[in-house]
């Protein structure tokens, strides 16, 4: 499947990698209704990825996460490691895990996984393959370092920035974006988030 | 036709030169998925491929949140020493 357009478009999208922008959050060891000891904390990522749906950009604001690389251990997973991009899928539940956990779980664990048919695992992940604009990097892994094209979004991290810029999807700074995804590999990022938000937990299952 | 996805390919002929740009288009038709060459200025120009769409599940069954593989806990980072 091909998961970046070819040529993007004059607007801001869901999925869309940019770049550019400060990210910031507060910091504090615990909440408190009169705040006084609490940091500020920026970054400012390589690249970063538009996660506000594509018919509410603008108002000035931007739900942004960061670009980041994968997590080595999934490359343990064969599933994993032959196409990355399968994490943003659904999956049988042995595909889930490599060969070794699944037989490490049990049969009564096991049973009940299988119960579950195909479904999205690592929830809170969705992963951008390789492209030439947003470059390699060296990963240590358990076959030793390598080099890796792809990276990841966390949904967990998650920012919110204040732009004077984004007036609509339309009047946004273009020169600010440099890939978009393929309707298709949209479709899956907005299945994913939907999937990560709309779980439902045990304590809450009737 | 239900949904659909596009693809902006410069297929070359046979002496390596560049055809105009065309647009291939897949659509869901019923149980089908049919692939058509469509000009920039979406004007048909013929079919590429018809293929049988084997998930069966509508638009609205595709998206519903469906359960979810917990896994998380079983990949585990090792720390740098």
């Amino acid at each position: 499947m091909q998961y970046y357009n070819n040529a993007t478009s004059g607007v801001f999208r869901m999925g869309d990698i940019v770049r550019g922008f400060v990210l910031g959050a507060a910091k504090q060891k615990k909440p408190n209704p009169n705040p006084r000891d609490y940091q500020v904390s920026l970054c400012n990522p390589d690249f970063s990825v538009i996660l506000t749906p594509c018919c509410s950009i603008g108002y000035k604001t931007l739900a942004l996460a960061p670009l980041l690389q994968i997590q080595p251990s999934w490359l343990e997973n064969p599933f994993f490691e032959k196409d990355l991009t399968n994490i943003n899928r659904e999956m049988k539940p042995e595909e889930a895990v490599s060969q070794k956990i699944w037989e490490r779980l049990g049969d009564q664990e096991r049973q009940q996984r299988l119960q579950s048919g195909k479904a999205n695992a690592l929830l809170e992940w969705f992963v951008y393959p390789p492209h030439q604009l947003i470059g390699k990097y060296r990963l240590k892994s358990q076959k030793g370092e390598i080099e890796v094209g792809h990276y990841a979004v966390d949904f967990r991290w998650t920012f919110r920035v204040e732009c004077e810029a984004v007036a609509n999807k339309k009047q946004v700074p273009i020169e600010a974006k440099v890939l978009e995804l393929s309707v298709e590999a949209r479709n899956e990022l907005r299945i994913k988030l939907s999937a990560y938000f709309g779980k439902v937990p045990d304590e809450d299952r009737i | 036709m239900t949904d659909q996805n596009e693809d902006v390919v410069n297929p070359a002929d046979e002496t390596g030169e560049a055809f105009p740009s065309f647009k291939i288009v897949s659509c869901r038709f019923g149980s089908y998925i049919i692939k058509i060459r469509l000009t920039p200025t979406n004007e048909f120009v013929d079919i590429v491929e018809v293929s049988f769409d084997s998930d069966f599940r509508s638009i609205r069954q595709r998206n519903q949140i469906g359960g979810f593989h917990n896994v998380s806990d079983l990949y585990e980072e090792r720390e740098e020493k």
